[in-house]
């Protein structure tokens, strides 16, 4: 599903450049649950963000689904996004401006889709997470919990292959850490959804199949 | 998908009130004052009744007589510009009148101030004036001093409760004189304003037609607007060869004969000979203007640059989620234009109001301003361009940011 061949990133800054990430070689099948832990600061983030196409590596190159995305223009690269993966954030990135349900709408505005349906998917989505009645509230009327289960919904409402989450449960205590977990079990088990996590939590990676360990940019297990 | 950009961009608005207000504010204020600004160079510069033809005239206002250590100025007198004015080549008519004068009028008990005006019968073929009832007097009425009279709408209510003022009689100066037609009020501001008009020839004493300098103005038609130059050099060419009275004091004669937008200029920006100052005052002008409508734009985009940045957090995740760079421009540019748009409205109205207000409150005798739909289009226009600039800048630097710099940028807060 997910392939890494010889990838490395490095971020150049006037004063220093850093090595993000160096010579990973990854392979994750498709249905599989991984976690990725490491230290702050070992390349987790940008790990993720090559895989989810928000940052392109330096070398090496990138398969999702089988297709190399080397030369792909903006709009292939968005298209690829939206239509095979989700993504859920530490710090949530709800859009304030905007209520639940159409902050769970966003990835169905680009597709070609009715409202009415987009709507209907989005209600959906919410229920799925347990907050069919908390459609037309803003995101600061939620709890944390409640907010990351929002972009847990927004993450799923398109049905990707793929599902990133970077720190899903960082800002969460452990309770609502617990929900978000088990919300990521069921979408891998029932729905077959690949899942790649990045976790501090060493009880929440021993849930999943598989632990990637990176230190200072380098894959170490 | 546009549609659901104008809702986005609606409920945008609604949460943030105090963006949307300040925009809107920034936008209405800007294009009030511009509306109300120009609808009042309008009322002065372009034709209007009863001055439709001022693309093509000249007015002889001030003359000058200039000496060693002296210099008087006034207006120009009945004899120069009978004898110098006349056979100017190119130009096609030629009407001197004198300039409004108030008196008093008597009526029962009562007394009214109205303006006086004493014209020729050229006058009348030059300006257009409304006429509601009857009409002018012509060049035999002036030949043979007829005691008729011209008067405006707002004088016949004032002077005869019934109306119809055509056939009776008003006195002016002790003179009676036979109302033959009623035009339509005229703006203070225009050439040829006054409440009632009557042939010059009618003065009691026919001292004037001796005068050089005092009294009179002057108004030429030329053939075509692009005459009007030469007529001007023709004019100061002449000026060296007239033999000016008082010949042991004056050396020198300076009469310009001004177009419409000269002639207003130099009210407000004379220099030391009366010259016209037309060039530099169309520049303060639209200096003015552009100054005007920076500032405010500048003001905008400062505010959508904060505003989009602060919005990073929503790029990024759109971006995450499946949106090209150039739907984020499409969702930015929307909004903006929309909320210049409905700033544009409420400009409007307020323009509307706000120029209804003017001519109803009399600020300026008989003023009647009219909102230029040009003017308006031609705001909104810039309206929409600043509109369009101040979002599109700053969200196209947003777009071009890599996703997961927009994203970070708002975690690091
Ligand atoms: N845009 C950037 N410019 C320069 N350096 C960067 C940039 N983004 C990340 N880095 C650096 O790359 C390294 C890896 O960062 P990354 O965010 O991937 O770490 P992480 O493992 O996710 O850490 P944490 O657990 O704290 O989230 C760090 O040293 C970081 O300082
Ligand atoms: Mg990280």
């Amino acid at each position: 599903m997910i392939r890494l061949d010889n990838v490395a990133k490095v971020y150049r800054t006037a004063r220093m450049e850093t090595m993000a990430l160096n010579q990973i070689d990854l392979h994750i099948a498709e249905g599989e649950f991984v976690s990725i832990m490491g230290p702050s600061g070992c390349g987790k983030s940008t790990l993720l963000n090559v895989i989810g196409l928000l940052d392109e590596p330096s070398e090496g190159s990138v398969q999702i689904d089988g297709t190399g995305i080397a030369g792909y223009s903006d709009r292939q690269l968005a298209r690829l996004r939206n239509e095979k993966i989700g993504f859920i954030f530490q710090s949530f990135h709800l859009v304030p401006d905007l209520n639940v349900v159409s902050n769970v709408e966003i990835p169905l505005l680009y597709r070609s889709m009715a409202s009415k349906e987009r709507r209907r998917r989005a209600i959906e989505a919410l229920q799925s997470v347990g907050l069919g009645s908390r459609i037309h509230h803003f995101p600061n009327e939620l709890s944390g919990g409640q907010q990351q289960r929002v972009a847990v919904a927004r993450a799923i409402i398109g049905a990707p292959r793929v599902i990133l989450a970077d720190e899903p449960t960082g800002n969460l205590d452990s309770q609502m850490g617990d929900e978000i977990m088990a919300i990521l079990e069921r979408l891998n088990q029932e729905d077959k959804t690949t899942v790649v996590m990045v976790t501090h939590d060493a009880e929440q990676a021993k849930r999943t199949a598989r632990t990637i360990r990176l230190f200072d940019g380098r894959q170490v297990a | 998908m546009f549609k659901s950009y104008l809702v986005m961009a609606f409920k945008v608005f609604m949460r943030r009130k105090f963006f949307t207000f300040a925009s809107l504010f920034g936008i209405c204020f800007t294009l009030v004052v511009l509306m109300v600004a120009t609808a009042a160079l309008d009322h002065i510069l372009m034709p209007h009744t009863p001055d439709v033809n001022n693309d093509r005239t000249l007015l002889l206002a001030n003359m000058s007589l200039i000496g060693e250590g002296v210099r008087s100025t006034s207006s120009p007198g009945y004899r120069f510009l009978d004898q110098n004015i006349r056979d100017l080549p190119k130009v096609e008519r030629v009407s001197i009148f004198t300039q409004a004068r108030p008196i008093k009028l008597y009526r029962d008990a009562e007394s009214l101030e109205v303006y006086v005006s004493r014209t020729d019968g050229q006058f009348w073929r030059i300006l257009q004036f409304d006429f509601l009832e009857g009409g002018p007097f012509n060049d035999e009425d002036e030949r043979d001093a007829n005691r008729v009279a011209v008067i405006s709408r707002r004088t016949e209510e004032r002077l005869f409760a019934s109306g119809n003022a055509v056939g009776k009689m008003i006195d002016v100066d002790r003179q009676s004189f036979e109302v033959v037609g009623v035009v339509a009020d005229v703006s203070y501001l225009r050439t040829g304003f006054s409440d009632i008009w009557v042939p010059i020839s009618t003065s009691q004493s026919q001292a004037y037609r001796a005068d050089f300098m005092s009294g009179f103005s002057c108004l030429l038609l030329a053939e075509t607007a692009g005459d009007r130059r030469s007529i001007q050099e023709e004019l100061a060419s002449r000026l060296p060869d007239i033999e000016l009275p008082d010949d042991e004091r004056y050396e020198t004669l300076v009469v310009s004969a001004n177009t419409h937008f000269e002639a207003f200029t130099t009210q407000f920006l004379s220099s030391e000979y009366g010259e016209p100052q037309a060039g530099r005052a169309g520049a303060l002008l639209i200096l003015g203007a552009l100054l005007f409508m920076l500032l405010p734009s500048l003001n905008l985009i400062n505010l959508n640059l904060s505003r989009i940045f602060e919005r990073s957090s929503e790029i990024g995740v759109r971006r995450a989620f499946g949106a090209r760079s150039g739907s984020l421009l499409v969702q930015f540019l929307t909004e903006n234009v929309l909320l210049t748009l409905f700033g544009g409205l409420l400009a409007l109205l307020l323009s509307q109001w706000l120029l209804r207000w003017i001519n109803n409150a009399d600020l300026v005798p008989f003023v009647n301003l009219e909102l230029n739909w040009r003017v308006f289009g031609w705001g909104m226009v810039l309206a929409l361009i600043f509109g369009v600039l101040s979002g599109v800048y700053p969200a196209w630097k947003m777009s071009r940011l890599h996703p997961a710099e927009a994203l970070r940028a708002r975690s690091k807060l």
